[in-house]
Parts: C-alpha cells; structure tokens; sequence
C-alpha cells in the first residue's frame, strides 16, 4: 500500500510538472519559438564566425610579437641570399648565350660592345681600373660622426672630377642610388652600411685626388670637423656591380 | 516540441553558415561585443525565464538593441582613441556572471525544494500508515 501510495505522489508531481509544460507550450507558441530562436540564431553565426576567423588569422601582422617578426625577418633574410644566389647564376647563363650567339657576326660584336658599354655605365657590370680610394672614420666626438650629406659631397665632387665608377662601401653608385641617414646608419641603394665608409672611384687618380684636396674643398672642410679622411691612389681598383634590378616602371624610352 | 527542433536547426544554420564566413581582423573586435551583448541578452532571458518573469518583447529589443549600441560604443572610442569596448566587455561580462550566479541559485533552490516535497510526502504517507497501524493494534487489542 504505502509503496503505491508513495508512486502515486510522485506521479501527481510528474502530472503537475507535464500540466505545467502543456500550458507554457500553449502560453509560447511556434511563432514565439522561432522569435527566440532567430536571436540564437544569430549568436550562433557570430560566434563561430569569430571563431573561425580568429583561427585563422594568426598571420596576421598586428597580433604578432616582436619576436616572431625577428624570426621573420632572418628567414626572409635567408631567402633573399638564396634567391641572389640563383639569380646570379641564372645570368651567367643568360651571359653566356649572349656571348655564344654574338661571337660570329661584326655588327653584333659591335652593339655587344655597345650593350657593354651601357652595362658598365648603367653600373650592371663589374669594373676595374686605375683610381683612388677614400676612407671616412667616424671622429671621437660626437660631432664628428660621418653624415650622409658628407657622403653625398665626396660622391658629388668624384663625379665632378670625371670618376667613372663609384662605389660606397662596394654598393654601386648608379644614376637611381640615394644616399640617405636612417637612424644610427646610412642607407645606399636601400642597403644599410656602416663606418668607416670607402668610397671608391675610377677614372683619373690625379685628378680625383685634386677634387677633393683642393684648398677649403671637402677634405679640408671633413678634417676641420674631426672625421678622419684617408685618400689613397691606386693603379687597379675593383669596384662591384649594382646588386639590384632595374625596372621602368612608368618612364617609357621615347626618341623625340 | 515542434519550437525546440525549430530552435535547434535555426542554431544548427547559424553555426554551418557562421564557419564559411571569414570576419575581417579589424571588425573582429566590433563581433567580440556584438557576441558579449547577445550571450547576456540570451542569459538575461534564461534568467527571467526562471522567475516567471519572461517579456518577448524586451528579450528581443534588448539583444538586437545591446548589440547595436556596444558595436556603436566601440566604434567611438575608435575615433576617439579611448578604449571604450573594455567598458562594454566588463559591464557584459559582469552581467552574464550576475545572471548565471541567479540561474544557478534558482536551479538549487528548485531542485532542493522538489526533493523536500518529496521527502514531506513520504513522511506523510508513513505517519498515515503509523496512524492506521496504531489504530488497528488498539482495535485488536480492544
């Protein structure tokens, strides 16, 4: 009896509960479901298309830490040597055709000769010859650091002086190189060099020397300032190609 | 029933459709309080639904018009420069805490008062039993 008893209670509490249930389904009807359901629908959109994206967006720059940026910078460091490497000896080849189809015909020996020519002015080639080299030292103070600008002069005058090769610290001078300050260094053909900075020229050693020693030229002006100047003749200075490619992007040759 | 399925495959569309969406990295933190604001208005719900106290009305206005205006807050204190979606994050995530903990109260509450009643009725079957017991010694001792 009792045990009867004791299930008919729990069934009337389960009757109450499912009585509760029919009339708050009445009370919320489809209608209502599907007006509480279109938010949750929405939610679960946002949330997993946060998810999503925030998974996969770990390339993304911003959130990176300086760190990794470091390890970026080293391997993509590395792939540039690796791709210099390849495309060194992917023009090589291309020299070497040329060389090969250019050899029995005059006229082409003429224009490669020519195309020589343009190469070494353009600063595409390596070139050798008679010349001097100047060396700027950073002086003690602070004062007498080497600028960009002082760089720049020496240049400028060697250009005067007819130099017809030069280099900064084996970074090719050619008609498109900038000489700037970026921070603590200088940046020559976007190649950040340092002190002390050789710059080498070819053409007349004498002359080239006499550009810059003149009484109150740049020499002088450099030695006042403290920053050390060393000016050396030599009979075969090697000066390197430019390192880079160049590409008109927007200039077209035009014969007007 | 039927509005339980309807619910769950409008959750189910929303997450399938949600994982082909890419969100671009700079909206993303508009989208973080978007979904602050919508998990609370959805817990606020649960919460009023507990204590009888469930208006569709302000469940709907409330999620759509929280979103809207923490997604406005943050794209303010972007033109401002001050970080204004931390406010939104902490008031929301303050929020979602406070309604879970009364969630949760109230689950405890009901569940032990359930188990009381039980209790109460067992013990008001065996008293009656007890009750019938003794009366029928006395009868057979009379």
């Amino acid at each position: 009896m009792s045990e009867n008893e004791k299930e008919n209670v729990v069934k009337d509490k389960n009757n109450s509960f499912m009585e509760k249930c029919k009339k708050f389904m009445k009370k919320y009807s489809i209608a209502t479901y599907t007006a509480i359901g279109i938010p949750l629908f929405l939610l679960a959109f946002l949330l997993t298309a946060q998810f999503k994206s925030m998974s996969s967006s770990e390339e993304i720059l911003q959130g990176k830490r300086e760190s990794q940026l470091a390890d970026d910078l080293v391997t993509l460091q590395r792939q540039y040597d690796e791709l210099k490497e390849k495309y060194d000896e992917n023009a090589a080849v291309v020299q070497e055709y040329q060389n090969n189809a250019s050899t029995n015909d005059v006229l082409i020996a003429s224009m490669k000769k020519e195309l020589e020519t343009a190469n070494a002015l353009a600063g595409m080639t390596d070139i050798q010859g008679e010349g001097i080299i100047v060396t700027l030292t950073d002086g003690v103070s602070s004062d007498s650091l080497v600028h960009d600008s002082d760089i720049l002069t020496v240049v400028n005058e060697l250009k005067a002086a007819g130099a017809e090769a030069i280099s900064v610290n084996d970074q090719r001078i050619i008609s498109t190189s900038a000489i700037r300050c970026v921070g603590p260094a200088i940046q020559v053909n976007y190649q950040k060099i340092a002190a002390p900075f050789e710059i080498k020229a070819i053409g007349n050693a004498q002359y080239l020397e006499s550009a810059l020693t003149i009484k109150n030229g740049i020499s002088d002006v450099l030695t006042e300032l403290g920053v050390g100047v060393n000016i050396t003749r030599q009979t075969d200075i090697y000066i390197p190609k430019y390192d880079g490619t160049l590409i008109f992007k927007y200039g077209v040759t035009t014969s007007k | 029933m039927p509005g339980i399925v309807i619910i769950l495959i409008l959750i189910v569309a929303g997450v399938s459709i949600g994982s082909n969406v890419f969100i671009p990295y700079s909206y993303s933190q508009y989208i973080a309080v978007a979904i602050l604001a919508c998990l609370d208005s959805v817990f606020g719900a649960l919460n009023a639904n507990m204590t009888q106290k469930f208006k569709m009305n302000i469940f709907i206005t409330g999620f759509f018009g929280n979103a809207l205006i923490a997604m406005f807050l943050v794209y303010l204190g972007d033109k401002l420069n001050v970080d204004i979606y931390l406010a939104a994050v902490i008031v929301f995530t303050g929020r979602l805490l406070s309604n879970f903990t009364s969630i949760r109260r109230n689950v405890v509450d009901q569940v032990e008062s359930n188990k009381e009643n039980i209790k109460d009725g067992v013990r008001k079957v065996s008293q009656k039993n007890r009750n019938k017991k003794i009366e029928k010694e006395n009868i057979d001792e009379k």
